[in-house]
């Protein structure tokens, strides 16, 4: 009797804490300027500076891989926001994209999203 | 004791079940609105309608290719690629998805259009432009289609949405300034046949662009000087006589000018507002202005009025913005604090009766200044509420 009562209790347990995961919105969003994410069997690295702004992904699988990296930018001496995204060519084991903007620009803002095959398995924003 | 600690378990599992539900949603979920659609979506409104040109000309804001304001009502694009509509002669702006029980917060929304997209209005669609391809949708956000494909490759464009062309540039490296782009032309393409794209201009200002604006038979390129933030070069070419001509080595920014047929229009950085005769070449100071803290300022030239926002801090940021409201004879007639910016925000459109701001570009607009107020000393930004 008294383990069926365990067992009831540690079933319970395990049921609230996949609920918890379900129920509290995790959020990928960042502060930081280097950001580093290991997934089950793949890693994703973001970099972000003013000048500069790079995704790379490797993966243990063979599907395609891919990074699109979403930005905003602004020039010195004005106000006006640009946006653009880069993507990179879709790879297996491991792709990465970088851009560089002269000094008369500067980045305010990158989400990176990270693929395998059409899926977005990763995302973080950085600024 | 085992069974009074299953149910406290119990307990606390349907409680914290039932706070998730009450929990506040994000940000930027709280933004977005559920409700359905407005009936008037896609319908043309005729009252003040201005002629055609007016909608499918392309308008400068703080954002470029998010805004539009058309026959059928205003759309908004906002940062996160997501499409808004407000009917006309409203300021209240809903996702354009009529997707039921749809969150409006993920990929598969209707609204949602893609990375970085530009938007354009003509001939009674909705054109948007995401990576390297065109498509469509009816005024009511209905019916998208792909158009055509600008190029092959991954490679990036920047452009906008003018009188049924998309013009634009490739920058392959990955936006305006960036190292490795090599392209120096500049393109353009009709977006409701089956024409390719064609070269309009060849030039190496292309690579060291800021921004480019058409206006009749010209295109006026802006090109970035290297180590000076006063001051840009703007450069002239008649797709008509093909002739390219450089105006002026001292032309107020992207954001701060503006060129109809004849003229060009500028403020330059605590200098104040010049008028440019593109015949003649001749700049013209018209009126001083000097603030004590210079920041960054934009000017944008509206039929009614000049809107100049001082944006003070320093270095610069959006979140302390000053609104200034002149008339086209440069009468200060106005002026208010925007103090509602979080992170990137500020002014988006003039539309109608209403001046529209957005306290982030990600979102959509949440604040509004009501025209009648210009001048009476009870100017304010009123809260857009769902």
């Amino acid at each position: 009797m008294k383990s069926k009562y365990l067992k009831n209790t540690s079933l319970l347990i395990v049921l609230a804490i996949l609920l918890s995961y379900s129920i509290i919105p995790v959020s990928a969003s960042s502060d930081y300027y280097e950001s580093t994410y290991n997934g089950y069997n793949y890693d994703c690295r973001s970099y972000f500076s003013s000048n500069y702004i790079s995704g790379e992904m490797s993966y243990a699988g063979s599907s395609k891989i891919n990074v699109v990296l979403d930005f905003n930018y602004k020039q010195s001496g004005n106000s006006t926001v640009y946006t653009d995204s880069s993507i990179a060519i879709p790879q297996t084991s491991f792709v990465g994209i970088v851009t560089t903007i002269n000094t008369v620009y500067y980045f305010t803002h990158c989400s990176y999203l990270y693929l395998i095959g059409v899926n977005t398995v990763y995302s973080v924003g950085l600024f | 004791m085992i069974r009074k600690i299953n149910i406290l378990l119990i307990i606390l599992l349907i409680a914290g079940c039932l706070s998730s539900c009450n929990k506040p949603l994000s940000s930027e979920n709280s933004l977005f609105n559920t409700e359905t659609k407005s009936p008037a979506i896609g319908e043309i409104n005729t009252d003040g309608l201005k002629p055609d040109s007016y909608y499918t000309s392309f308008k400068q804001g703080v954002t470029i290719g998010k805004y539009l304001e058309t026959p059928y009502g205003t759309y908004y694009c906002s940062f996160y690629g997501y499409l808004y509509y407000s009917e006309k002669g409203s300021t209240k702006y809903i996702n354009l998805c009529n997707k039921p029980d749809c969150t409006h917060s993920s990929k598969d929304c209707n609204s949602y259009i893609g990375n970085s997209p530009v938007i354009g209005y003509y001939d009674g669609k909705i054109y948007y432009k995401v990576w390297n391809n065109i498509y469509c949708m009816d005024m009511d956000g209905s019916n998208h289609k792909a158009v055509k494909t600008l190029y092959e490759g991954y490679d990036s464009n920047f452009g906008l949405f003018h009188n049924g062309y998309y013009y634009y540039v490739i920058t392959k490296s990955g936006g305006l300034g960036a190292i490795g782009n090599d392209d120096n032309n500049l393109y353009r393409v009709k977006v409701d046949d089956n024409s390719k794209p064609e070269i309009v201009l060849t030039n190496d200002a292309i690579l060291h662009l800021s921004f480019f604006t058409i206006a009749e038979d010209n295109i006026y390129i802006i090109k970035n000087i290297l180590n000076n933030s006063l001051f840009w070069t703007l450069y002239s070419y008649s797709t008509v006589s093909k002739s390219w001509s450089k105006l002026t080595d001292a032309w107020g920014g992207t954001g701060a000018s503006y060129i109809n047929d004849d003229a060009g229009y500028c403020y330059i950085s605590n200098k104040g507002f010049y008028e440019f005769d593109i015949d003649t070449k001749q700049m013209k100071h018209i009126k001083s202005i000097e603030f004590e803290n210079e920041g960054i300022c934009s000017a944008f030239y509206y039929p009614d009025y000049i809107y100049l926002i001082h944006y003070t801090n320093e270095p610069f940021d959006f979140l302390n913005q000053i609104l200034y409201i002149y008339d086209w004879d440069y009468n200060l007639i106005d002026s208010v604090e925007f103090d509602k910016v979080y992170r990137t925000g500020g002014f988006v459109g003039d539309v109608e009766g209403y001046i529209i701001f957005a306290s982030s570009f990600n979102e959509k607009p949440d604040y509004y200044i009501d025209k009648s107020e210009i001048g009476t000393g009870n100017l304010m930004f009123h809260k857009i509420e769902d």
